[in-house]
């Protein structure tokens, strides 16, 4: 155990974070489309419901969005019995989509009431007024609240180690066990985060500047 | 075409239409003018159910708009409405906002929908702008797009809530003359509007609303110049003035 840095560990050991790192981007990306889809639903219901619906969805909201991650894990795997990666992705998803249901509620109560008039006097039924008028404009408007969602969707991924998917922070934990090398392994998954991040932050821009251009024309 | 009964409407406690009666026959233009606040766009607002009535009775082209079991979606197909704001979509451009609605509720091929947003542009003077987005429009060229858009779903009946009121003065005459040719070619129209230049040229029948009522209807000779009614001649001499 020298004093020195010994880097040549993170490439001997590079199948490890390459096999994390994929499982991390598996887990966030199927997880990020369950909870926007989850979320969406949940979030427009809560804004067009009123009564029992409305008062179901607001309870999930609160429900889910309050238990930490890691402990929704350990119910979906120990209590119910899922396999390991499966937990994680529901656990993952149910919480992140509290978060983007809230997100996607916002959006929805910035589109003023006459597109909806709009759409409806022109014959449009109410999933054609959704789907055609109202979520485009929505989901424009929260494109940067969701890509900080996403980027917690990534981080909160790490907590599924708990459960023993071997993700990213998984296998780094591994690497160091190993070879004692704690600070070079936590160097590395630290750098690979920040990336998954800022690739997060550059497809959402891609995406906003492609929607904006749908929407005005340039 | 239009037929209204004792409509009465409510928002709470505030009654804002009061036994409203109204019959416009099919081809007839119909002017609707009053203070601000009397009821017209709510009134306008009941004819397409955007606004259920509490009491009443309303036909329209021989569906009961007030019954329970209308189809909404076939009955507001068949009423082409414009608005005050334009209420353009602004995610989609001049065309697309008008081949919406014929492709998804008279199930239109993109082709012909996009034939007829073609024809309707010209029509309404803006051929030109088809693949311009509202942002980058004129509010008297939104209002012509919006006024493609309702007429894209070959409607029965056409209403306006004070169309012109949102544009700058010189844009307002582009707006009326599109309105005068379809009055010309015969469409029933309900039009929500202070111009009077207009109402006295193009009307069949000029309506005075107040306090959820109407006060006073008559053709616009009589109208302008035999007003009945006291609260009428006050209105008048205020928006005379005006104009
Ligand atoms: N959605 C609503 N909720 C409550 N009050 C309303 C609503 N819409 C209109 N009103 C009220 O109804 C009355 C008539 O409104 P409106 O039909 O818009 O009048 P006008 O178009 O003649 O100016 C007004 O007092 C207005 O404040
Ligand atoms: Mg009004």
């Amino acid at each position: 155990m020298g004093q020195y840095l010994d880097w040549q560990v993170l490439v001997e050991y590079r199948w490890l974070l390459w096999e994390g790192l994929v499982l991390t981007v598996q887990l966030s990306l199927i997880s990020m489309v369950l909870s926007f889809a989850i979320g969406s639903v949940v979030g427009a219901g809560r804004h067009f419901l009123g009564g029992t619906a409305g008062w179901l969805l607001a309870a999930y909201t609160e429900f889910f969005r309050n238990i930490p991650p890691i402990v929704q894990f350990f119910f979906w795997y120990f209590a119910v019995g899922f396999d390991s990666f499966v937990g994680a992705v529901i656990g993952l998803s149910v919480f992140q989509s509290t978060y983007i249901a809230e997100v996607m509620r916002s959006g929805l109560q910035s589109i003023s009431k006459t597109q909806i008039e709009a759409a409806r006097s022109s014959g449009l039924g109410f999933l054609q007024m959704l789907s055609y008028i109202v979520f485009p404009q929505a989901v424009i408007r929260i494109v940067p609240a969701l890509s900080i969602e996403f980027i917690n969707i990534i981080k909160n991924s790490s907590a599924a180690m708990t459960i023993s998917v071997m993700e990213l922070t998984f296998q780094t934990q591994e690497i160091a066990s190993r070879t004692f090398r704690g600070f070079e392994a936590a160097t590395a998954v630290t750098l690979l985060y920040i990336a998954l991040a800022f690739v997060v932050v550059l497809l959402m821009r891609w995406a906003e500047r492609v929607l904006k251009i749908e929407v005005r024309g340039g | 075409m239009i037929e209204m009964r004792g409509v009465c409407k409510f928002f709470g406690a505030l009654q804002v239409l009061k036994d409203v009666s109204l019959r416009v026959a099919a081809g007839e233009v119909v002017v609707i003018c009053g203070p601000s606040g009397s009821g017209k766009s709510t009134l306008l607002r009941c004819l397409n159910r955007l606004e259920p009535v509490q009491a009443g009775e309303i036909v329209v082209d021989g569906i009961n708009v007030t019954g329970d079991n209308v189809d909404l979606n076939r009955l507001r197909a068949e009423i082409g409405i414009v608005f005050q704001s334009f209420n353009l979509y602004p995610h989609m451009t001049a065309l697309r906002n008008i081949t919406l609605a014929p492709m998804l509720v008279r199930k239109l091929s993109r082709h012909e929908a996009e034939a007829r947003a073609r024809e309707l542009l010209a029509k309404v003077g803006i051929a030109e702008k088809a693949d311009r987005y509202s942002s980058q429009l004129s509010g008297g060229q939104q209002q012509r797009v919006a006024i493609a858009r309702a007429l894209a779903m070959r409607p029965k009946i056409m209403l306006f809530d004070e169309p012109t009121s949102a544009l700058d003065p010189e844009m307002i005459q582009e707006v009326l003359d599109v309105m005068t040719t379809l009055a010309k070619e015969g469409m029933t129209m309900v039009v929500v509007s202070h111009e009077m230049g207009f109402a006295r040229r193009v009307a069949d029948r000029i309506v005075f609303m107040d306090q959820g009522t109407i006060v006073e209807e008559a053709p616009p000779d009589r109208f302008f110049e035999y007003p009945t009614q006291e609260r009428t001649r006050k209105f008048l001499s205020r928006i005379l003035v005006h104009s």
